[in-house]
């Protein structure tokens, strides 16, 4: 992947385009992240994630640093192109989850991780799509509060209450589930 | 147990998906050629309907080309209706516009003693001709009974240093023509407020065609009117006066004749010289009436102007004028344009802010399913 992105540094000069290939290196797998924890689909992933980096890269000179971190506004595309792929899903009816990868939970697991983590899965079916996406831009993009906020839209310690809240859901719902 | 938010957070991150290898060395490749959207990567990945490609275009790209479109339009209309309209406009090209275009319109009204037909005898009737006219006087055409007496005025624009070379040449067009010079006056010098002539000039009404003619090509005509004035008052006047005076003076003749005392001769030879004199005062306006139609009285004037040389050729002056001319255009073009776009511009921003406000909340209840 590196060496890849070796490539358009090289054949792209100017700062801002040195800019946009360390934001692509930095955000690939984040991105993916993401969309994948809030469609809960890896094709449709994919393609949010090719569709958010073509996006950003069409509009890289319009990115405006006092709105925000340039990671908070390639995820704010990204975030309207998962909307709209969730928008169509929903038109097509495609809204079921993708089966569970069953190599997901390698067998050398000890029995108490694995129910754990079947737990928590279970416990992040029952959140809605919007407490789903905090957990996507939280924990699987690692994105901080001001930037899930700048995200989503919100201020800075509302984006921290609803975190909390969901969190407070999860934990909830594994315990229920233990 | 009890999770700790830590251990959640962690149980969390290892929920996260990871890229798949080949997705994640096709977005590498795609990155690397400047992501082409012809070659976009994704398992799932489908071309865009025409409705989503226009959707996903920026507001600002749609209403570039389409305010352009529609300026275009506005264009061409105004440019159309520009060359449909405006028959008195001037049209962009150098020349004076009030000078004569062809010496076939000099002396339209020349001629000797016209006569106008259907007209009252001694109503003066007085015209104006200006080149700018494409119809002849009705005042010269001709007729019998109608005595008709013009005049014309020209005035003719010369170089500074040219004005007595000019002057000379009037000189000799008036020879020519067998007309004279009443009065004349010539200021010559190279500054054009130093030069300039004026001529009072008689010319025969039969010859007043060629000879405005010729004056006409000796410098840039500036100016040119012709007058009629209708003389047959003086005409017919005259003619009766001589017409009694005769046949007074024959009844004098004849009490002469028979006269008996020297008081009578007397009384009748007084009578006799004051008809006499009636009579040839009669005769003589006569005279002037016909001298009056006959040589037509024309004022000439020459003004000395830098560069009046140009004369019909397309000038400085007459590129700056034009210039001048296609900017106003351009101008009202582009205000009709902008009273014509600019509400549309706030209608498109508006119905474009709504659209997205629109599509922001659509987007937004994708999440509350």
């Amino acid at each position: 992947m590196e060496q890849a992105l070796a490539a358009p540094a090289t054949e792209i000069p100017d700062a801002l385009d040195a800019a946009f290939e360390r934001l692509y290196r930095d955000s690939r797998d984040d991105l993916f992240a993401y969309a994948s924890g809030l469609l809960r689909n890896r094709a449709a992933a994919e393609d949010v994630t090719a569709q958010a980096f073509e996006r950003a890269w069409r509009r890289r000179r319009t990115f405006n640093p006092k709105r925000g971190t340039r990671r908070a506004w390639l995820f704010g595309i990204a975030r309207n192109a998962a909307l709209d792929e969730l928008r169509r899903r929903r038109r097509r009816g495609e809204l079921g989850d993708e089966p569970a990868d069953p190599d997901a939970v390698e067998p050398a697991d000890a029995a108490e991780t694995a129910m754990r983590r079947a737990a928590l899965r279970e416990a992040m079916r029952t959140l809605s799509a919007r407490e789903r996406e905090l957990v996507a831009l939280k924990f699987f993009a690692g994105l901080d509060n001001a930037e899930i906020a700048a995200v989503v839209g919100v201020s800075e310690s509302n984006a921290g209450t609803r975190i909390h809240r969901v969190i407070e859901k999860l934990r909830r719902a594994c315990d229920e589930a233990e | 147990m009890r999770l700790s938010e830590e251990e959640l957070a962690g149980a969390l991150r290892e929920e996260r998906a990871e890229v798949d290898p080949a997705f994640a060395a096709a977005l590498d490749d795609w990155a690397a050629a400047g992501f082409p959207r012809a070659q976009r990567p994704g398992a799932a990945r489908r071309g865009p309907s025409p409705w989503e490609r226009l959707r996903a275009t920026p507001p600002r790209k749609v209403l570039l080309p389409v305010g352009a479109a529609a300026s275009l339009l506005v264009v061409v209309g105004i440019g159309i209706s520009q060359l449909n309209t405006s028959p008195g406009e001037p049209a962009l090209s150098g020349g004076d516009a009030s000078a004569p275009a062809t010496t076939d319109d000099l002396g339209r009204a020349g001629g000797e003693a016209q006569a106008v037909p259907g007209g009252a005898p001694g109503a003066a009737v007085k015209g104006e001709l200006s080149l700018k006219d494409s119809a002849p006087p009705a005042t010269a055409s001709p007729g019998r009974n109608r005595k008709v007496a013009q005049t014309v005025d020209l005035a003719l624009a010369s170089e500074p240093e040219k004005v007595r070379e000019v002057a000379d040449d009037v000189n000799e067009v008036v020879n020519r023509y067998r007309g004279f010079v009443v009065t004349s006056s010539v200021q010559s010098g190279d500054a054009a407020a130093a030069g300039g002539a004026q001529f009072d000039l008689r010319i025969p009404a039969r010859n007043l065609q060629g000879a405005l003619a010729d004056l006409s090509e000796l410098a840039h005509v500036r100016s040119r009117s012709e007058g009629t004035i209708d003389v047959t008052r003086d005409f017919t006047s005259a003619e009766d006066r001589i017409e009694e005076a005769a046949a007074a003076r024959g009844k004098l003749v004849e009490q002469l004749d028979e006269a008996d005392t020297a008081a009578e001769v007397a009384q009748i030879r007084a009578q006799l010289r004051n008809v006499n004199a009636q009579l040839e005062a009669a005769r003589a306006d006569l005279a002037a009436a016909r001298q009056r139609v006959q040589l037509v009285p024309v004022t000439v004037s020459i003004v000395a102007e830098e560069g009046a040389d140009s004369d019909g050729d397309w000038s400085i002056g007459d590129a700056l004028d034009d210039a001048g001319r296609v900017l106003s255009t351009a101008a009202g073009v582009v205000v009709v344009a902008g009273a014509v776009l600019l509400p549309l511009a706030l209608v498109g921003l508006l119905v474009a802010l709504a659209l997205r406000a629109r599509n922001d909340r659509s987007r937004e209840r994708a999440l509350d399913s």
